[in-house]
């Protein structure tokens, strides 16, 4: 039943799946930073322009994608916030009832 | 004659626009339990419509809300129709492979993702599987398919307006000519898709409805019944959605209807249509792409660009492009439905086999999908929100990847 939260067992995977959201949004920000401009510009270096992408796509990617990032951050910060709490008000109400 | 841009707001808008897109297909997809290759192997193993009506509206509302948008002048012909795809034997090859990869592997382009996102280990080596299979392609079969789609061996030569229907019916794209034909495709569509849905409801209770088996092909629904399986328990028809209905919804304690979903779907395209015209591809694109971009990816730290001398990956594959972004936004969306609704957990499946099959069936996916120049989203709902004629062959095509990969499913059991 719905109300008998006692009877509920703590998910800490709950607490830990919105930090590696926040990880992987961070992680993908740097690694976009890093390697996809690097690898762009070897393009140029090579003088292969079919697959070339222009600076002004690259930079809209960018800043689209750091927008993505915080917001995404934003959210698993407050995901996490709000299951830690459950988490705690459900450690207070005591351990899961035998038969739960 | 090139495409036109409709808003002038410049690339980050354009990929502010598939980031939203991508979080919007991602929840709405996983939230909805949306599967092209569940949709279409319920019909042959429960004889279960509702799923696949719901994709037959899902393109019909799409070709009619892109016919609006150019009847009324907000978007160019031009925008519709200039990246239509080639199209020849490689669509019909292509698609048949794909339907029966992604049958065995458990999950389509879109399905995959999102699955994958909320935790399934089956359709993370499916994404895997398809990055090698679009590497397979790469090196083994685009230098041959692109010798014929360049010499008109069993392919047209052109794509864009030669494979626009408004053009090739009225040798027009006037305003008139693409009504005219969005009408006459989409609501025929919309119709045989509500009726394949009430007839389903008609010969069968809500309760067998509700099956889980609903969506699946018939192993894989096995493997779903004892929760072992990548496809997932379906709360499938939504009769009546009352207040509260709607605001269970919204609190993520009950899924979307097959109907909400392509509703919302075709929203998400619509915004894609408006905001990338002129810019890019102004349509959905899952991974039939990316599959091979972010192989190309991961292989960047390690000093490696597949760019610079592959096949395909040097010709064919712009280092980035908005779809990136709405792929990175599709599983975020994905996995914060999941998380939020309690859905999140890493499933592994009991039977390890599966684990194989779901490699295998992602290389025959990269394959299949590469082959056939776009998935079950890039090429077969996108052309029908072009009004091309390619997702047509495209639906037949997978449709019987999908039956012949039940036969061996059911033979496999």
């Amino acid at each position: 039943m719905r109300g008998q939260a006692t009877a509920v067992r703590p998910r800490y995977g709950r607490l830990v799946a919105p930090l590696i959201l926040a990880l992987f949004a961070v992680g993908w920000y740097q690694f976009s930073i890093v390697y996809i401009q690097r690898a762009n510009d070897q393009l140029v270096a090579n003088n292969n322009l079919a697959v070339y992408v222009s600076v002004q796509q690259v930079q809209g990617y960018l800043a689209a994608l750091l927008d993505a990032t915080l917001l995404t951050i934003s959210a698993a910060l407050i995901a996490f916030a709000y299951f830690f709490v459950k988490l705690v008000m459900a450690k207070s109400r005591g351990p899961p009832s035998p038969a739960g | 004659m090139f495409p036109q841009q409709v808003l002038p707001f410049g690339y980050f808008f354009v990929y502010a626009a598939f980031g939203i897109s991508g979080f919007v297909l991602g929840w709405v997809a996983q939230r909805g339990n949306y599967c092209f290759v569940n949709a279409m192997s319920s019909v042959f193993t429960t004889k279960s419509y509702y799923r696949f009506g719901g994709l037959l509206i899902l393109f019909g509302v799409s070709s009619l809300l892109t016919g609006l948008l150019v009847v009324t002048g907000v978007v160019p012909a031009v925008d519709q129709y200039y990246y239509n795809y080639f199209s020849g034997w490689y669509v019909v090859v292509g698609a048949t492979i794909f339907g029966f990869g992604a049958t065995m592997a458990g999950g389509c382009n879109l399905s995959m993702l999102y699955r994958a996102a909320s935790g399934y280990v089956q359709n993370m080596l499916e994404l895997v599987g398809m990055m090698v299979g679009t590497y397979v392609f790469a090196v083994a079969i685009w230098p041959f398919q692109s010798y014929t789609m360049a010499n008109g061996i069993l392919s047209t030569k052109l794509g864009a307006y030669t494979e626009y229907i408004p053009y090739d019916l009225f040798h027009s794209i006037s305003q008139v000519s693409v009504g005219v034909t969005a009408v006459a495709l989409g609501f025929p569509l919309v119709a045989l898709g509500i009726l394949l849905q009430r007839k389903t409801r008609s010969t069968r209770p809500l309760a067998a409805a509700l099956a889980p088996t609903a969506g699946a092909s018939l192993a894989v629904a096995r493997a779903t019944s004892a929760g072992l399986g990548p496809l997932p328990s379906v709360g499938l028809p939504q009769l009546r959605l009352g207040l509260s209905g709607a605001k269970e919804m919204l609190l993520l304690r009950r899924p979307y209807g097959a109907n909400l979903s392509s509703l919302l779907l075709a929203g998400a395209l619509a915004l894609v249509f408006v905001a990338g015209a002129g810019y890019t591809f102004n349509y959905l694109v899952i991974t039939s792409s990316d599959g091979g971009r972010f192989l190309e990816y991961i292989l960047m730290p390690f000093g490696v660009n597949l760019a610079l001398g592959t096949p395909w990956y040097n010709d064919a594959l712009p280092i980035l492009d908005p779809s990136v972004l709405m792929v990175i936004m599709l599983i975020v969306g994905a996995f914060m439905a999941s998380l939020l609704s309690g859905d999140l957990k890493l499933r592994i499946p009991r039977q390890k086999k599966r684990l194989g099959i779901g490699f295998s069936g992602g290389i025959l996916v990269g394959i299949g999908v590469r082959t056939a120049l776009g998935c079950n989203v890039g090429l077969m709902w996108t052309s029908f929100a072009q009004l091309g004629y390619d997702g047509i062959l495209f639906l037949f095509a997978m449709l019987l990847g999908v039956w012949i990969a039940v036969r061996v499913q059911r033979r496999l059991v």
